[in-house]
């Protein structure tokens, strides 16, 4: 818990490091002192110690496993660079594959499920697959490659960073950027902000909205909709805190979401939403599948494919499934609906009126999606959609908050509309450094009262209860 | 071997490094500097009045109070320290908090002896008995903790499981969402901790009920062999009394009757009497007193707590027995603390008045109110019985009450300033006037009253408020249950000292 490392003791035992607790910005503080102002080695050192402790605060289990998969990814690499065949790749991934299978949907029961394991699963295989296309060389150094596998900044919920760029900061010499580790630093605490004031807050109410069977209609909808920002907002969180994570030792990664609801269709909401993973899914099986070369008809067929794929990636039950296929669907049918549009010539206002409409369908759309991906039993989902469907008075009070939590919500949505406008057209950590100094301190100084009053937090809730933390 | 190169070549180099690491320990410094102020602000801001309770103990004059007051919410509301102030010019405090263990208590004392050397400490024993299992345990030792500070605070979260005490350790954890309640935003302008009032840890509770006569159960059977205080409490009240006895600090244990008590509990207290009549510690037990000091359950209390009335009751009644077996040598008088005292004995005292209809109690309490008072006798044939006639003359009330002659008073600060047997006109130094006939009775060009055969009208500080009482003779009315007679008018009081 936030607070609840302020007390005064030293823990008894090793505190989990979750992303959004005092423990991890103190452990993340020594890592960086250690992995930014030392040669390469002392980085891989400290990075590979960070990971082993990190690793290690969720179970010695996850620990095991995720160094047992770097190992063995590592050495696949080597025998890689001496022999090129597809086969043979495809025996060396089958295994990881395999495992991540086998954990997620718990076929067998004494298969260990880690912490993260989709992820660096992927990020395993998207390395033996550079090593066999030689995009990049293979690392001799057992330790920097598990140094990249189980990299602790974006372990439990990404964004998969590849190989290539990882090893080339990894092996870097450089001298200590200033501004870089300041921005670094800041995104991380963004990131814990943005989860613990704006996505909990939006996520409890969209729990009440959806979870209370009294309430219909309106609220229903209501509740679909926040929950489709706090999705986002959870994830966008942590992703923010891995990048700042990364940035602060060094390391550059790609940004993981770019506003995915002002997206004006699924095309373009995949191109903003969980770029690391919508990339990987291009590079490493779309294209391999043929992408879009073969005639329309295996393009819409990779496409259901890579959805599938995605869909099964998330999680271990029927819903995820069901979830990625209907998006493929959609896909394919929004584009045969919009090839006739395109060729339609219509005044810039008109353009920018279809555009907003389309995004608000857009936003619908995913949003009503999520709620498949929310719930594993189909019950669920059919009562969401049977009480949506249910209009009687639209009274506020039946949602039992008070005015001051409404209007906080009001504010609340303000807030994440405005900003991910903001964010779409600027480099926002850029343009707060470049404020006069009283003003960015007076910024920071509002973020932390803020924080501390409408942070939530305390009680029985877990603010580190990432959605995408167990995937 | 290891190099532990840092990135830098040349001087230039080196000094700009190291002006880079003092900016970044600056800014995390001033980072942590700004979260931990503001937290310190907010947290005093969104405090809970437990807390308040604490600082206000704290914030007292050093070794100014005489009496600490420890116990379970039964305390909080039997024990008014303006009125223990009234009967006995000492000062006094509650430090008590919802179903608060003895071991929490102990935690309280050691807390308030950092501040205070009081030369006496009572105990309400409630929640020594087994009934106290109806207590939600965990939460209340999160309330009483926010009373305390430093070690004490801590040990006494160390009666929670770990997990729960580190959660609570900082108050401000769970109660920064009061946001969501807050009606008020200057809440945040406004320095809480001088803003809050100081009731000297008394809670007010001002619900009346309608009268029942409903006395606690006592059984005939003083013990009963399956119950015992147990080990904790045990403990807990042998550290209180060796840290009282360290100190030189006289002891008291009191408890305040209340519903449901069993067979055990009865046991516990009992066995708990005993413990302290083998130290010689004196104790009060108001369950078997009950009667003898007209504490009715329904009537001076809520079933489990004591409405302000019952809080006199109890607290005057303390007062009477610490007059009689103590002796106070190192009081000493402090304005400050006797000005707020004073403050709260107005602000209840209409209340009492209001509530109480027991002429013994609330005419006894009349003669030390300080307010202005209107009183009227119109000459009736039912005379009044001779206890409370002479309760009335203790109020300076001169007339025979006999039935050919009306008498009117006004009484101010306990001195008559008019009386009559005719009309009364008369307007006060302050320029309040007043009409009294056996008809009517005007204050100010109010009507206050008709024509009852006797009446009391006592006012408030500013006016602003009063209280009426009347008297008729009634007959009583047979009680079924209690196998007593029984006045059920409580618009009107029944002179119960019947010759």
């Amino acid at each position: 818990m936030f607070f609840g490392s302020f007390y005064y003791e030293i823990p008894k035992s090793l505190p989990q490091l979750d992303i959004t607790s005092i423990y991890y910005v103190v452990f993340l503080f020594l890592v960086f002192c250690f992995a930014r102002f030392f040669n390469s080695y002392i980085k891989t050192t400290a990075i590979c110690l960070a990971n082993t402790l990190f690793l290690f605060s969720f179970g010695i289990n996850c620990l095991v496993v995720a160094a047992v998969m770097a190992l063995y990814t590592f050495f696949s690499a080597l025998v890689l660079t001496k022999k090129k065949n597809k086969a043979f790749l495809l025996l060396l991934i089958i295994p990881e594959i395999a495992y991540l299978i086998l954990a997620k949907y718990q076929f067998i029961n004494s298969i260990v499920m880690s912490i993260g394991l989709s992820f660096y699963t992927f990020k395993n295989i998207s390395y033996l697959i550079d090593i066999y296309r030689r995009d990049i060389k293979v690392v001799t150094n057992p330790f920097k490659y598990y140094a990249y596998s189980c990299f602790f900044a974006c372990l439990i919920a990404g964004p998969i960073n590849r190989a290539g760029s990882f090893f080339k900061e990894l092996d870097k010499y450089e001298e200590f950027d200033y501004v870089d580790s300041k921005n670094g630093g800041i995104q991380v605490l963004l990131g814990i902000f943005e989860k613990i004031v704006i996505c909990d807050y939006i996520k409890e109410i969209a729990e009440i909205l959806l979870g209370n069977n009294a309430l219909y209609g309106y609220f229903v909808l209501l509740g679909v909709l926040l929950y489709s920002l706090a999705i986002y907002l959870d994830f966008d969180s942590y992703s923010n805190i891995a990048i700042g994570s990364a940035r602060l030792m060094g390391f550059h990664l790609d940004k993981n979401f770019k506003s995915p609801y002002l997206a004006i269709n699924l095309k373009d909401f995949w191109n903003r939403w969980h770029i690391s993973l919508t990339t990987w899914l291009r590079d490493y099986l779309y294209i391999p599948l043929g992408g879009n070369i073969h005639g329309s008809f295996r393009k819409y067929l990779n496409i259901i494919i890579v959805f599938l794929v995605s869909g099964i990636w998330h999680g271990g039950t029927l819903n995820f499934i069901i979830w990625g296929f209907l998006h493929g669907i959609i896909r394919i049918v929004e584009e045969v609906l919009e090839k006739p549009f395109k060729k339609l010539e219509i005044n810039n206002y008109l353009k920018k009126l279809f555009s907003l409409s389309r995004l608000i369908i857009n936003y619908i759309i995913v949003s009503f999606l999520w709620i498949v991906f929310k719930y594993s039993d189909i019950g669920e989902i059919s009562n969401i959609f049977r009480r949506l469907f249910i209009y009687n008075c639209f009274d506020l009070k039946a949602l039992g908050l008070s005015i001051n939590e409404l209007a906080w919500l009001s504010v609340l949505l303000i807030i994440v509309v405005l900003s991910d406008i903001l964010r779409d057209r600027f480099d926002m950590l850029m343009v707060i450094s470049k404020q006069f100094i009283l003003i960015r301190w007076l910024f920071y100084f509002i973020l932390i009262v803020v924080f501390l009053i409408f942070g939530v937090y305390g009680g029985s809730y877990d603010p580190n209860d990432f959605i995408y933390k167990w995937f | 071997m290891i190099q532990m190169t840092l990135f830098i070549n040349g001087s230039d180099m080196k000094k700009k490094l190291f002006g880079q690491i003092l900016r970044i320990l600056i800014s995390v410094m001033m980072m942590t500097g700004i979260f931990y102020h503001s937290y310190d602000i907010l947290r005093a801001k969104f405090a809970s009045n437990e807390a308040y309770d604490g600082s206000n103990f704290r914030s007292l004059p050093k070794d100014s109070i005489d009496i600490i007051v420890l116990g379970s919410s039964h305390a909080q509301y039997s024990f008014v320290p303006s009125f223990m102030y009234q009967d006995t010019g000492l000062y006094s405090y509650v430090l008590g908090s919802a179903c608060q263990q003895m071991s929490v208590s102990y935690q309280m004392l050691k807390e308030a002896l950092k501040t205070q050397s009081p030369e006496m400490v009572i105990i309400e024993i409630y929640t020594v008995t087994p009934a106290k299992e109806e207590c939600d345990a965990d939460g209340c030792i999160v309330l009483a903790s926010y009373q305390m500070t430093g070690q004490e605070r801590k040990e006494t979260l160390d009666l929670l499981p770990e997990e729960k005490a580190t959660s609570y350790y900082n108050t401000f954890i769970n109660e920064h969402n009061n946001w969501k309640n807050i009606e008020d935003l200057r809440i945040f302008l406004q320095n809480s901790h001088a803003d809050s009032k100081n009731n000297f840890g008394y809670v007010y509770n001002s619900y009346h009920q309608s009268k029942n006569n409903w006395y606690p159960n006592i059984y005939e059977d003083e013990e009963y062999a399956d119950s015992h205080i147990s080990e904790s409490d045990l403990n807990a009240i042998n550290n209180i009394y060796s840290l009282c006895q360290e100190k030189d600090i006289d002891l008291l244990l009191y408890m305040v009757p209340h519903e449901n008590i069993s067979e055990e509990d009865q046991t516990v207290r009992y066995e708990l009497w005993k413990w302290a009549e083998e130290r010689g510690i004196k104790y009060q037990d108001y369950v078997k007193d009950c009667e003898d000091i007209y504490y009715h359950i329904k009537l001076h209390g809520d079933g489990y707590h004591s409405f302000l009335n019952g809080a006199a009751l109890i607290t005057d009644n303390l007062a009477k027995f610490i007059m009689d077996n103590y002796e106070f040598s190192s009081h000493e008088v402090n304005e400050t603390i006797e000005k707020a005292l004073k403050a709260n004995e107005n602000l209840y005292m209409l209340e009492v008045l209001r509530t109480e209809h027991n002429p013994e109690i609330y005419l006894r309490r009349l003669h030390n109110y300080d307010g202005t008072i209107i009183f009227r006798y119109n000459a009736w044939e039912q005379l009044l019985g001779n206890s409370f006639i002479k309760k009335l003359k203790d109020l300076g009330i001169s007339t025979d009450f006999d039935s050919y002659h009306d008498y009117f008073a006004i009484i101010k600060d306990g001195e008559i300033i008019a009386e009559s047997e005719d009309d009364l006109s008369y307007v006060d130094e302050i320029g309040h006037e007043y009409d009294i006939s056996s008809k009517e009775i005007w204050v100010d060009g109010r009507l206050i009253d008709g024509d009852d055969p006797l009446s009391i009208v006592i006012f408030n500080e500013d006016f602003s408020d009063y209280v009426i009482k009347h008297t008729q003779r009634v007959e009583p009315s047979w009680d079924n249950d209690s196998h007593k007679y029984w006045e059920r008018d409580y618009n009107r009081f029944y002179a119960l000292d019947e010759d």
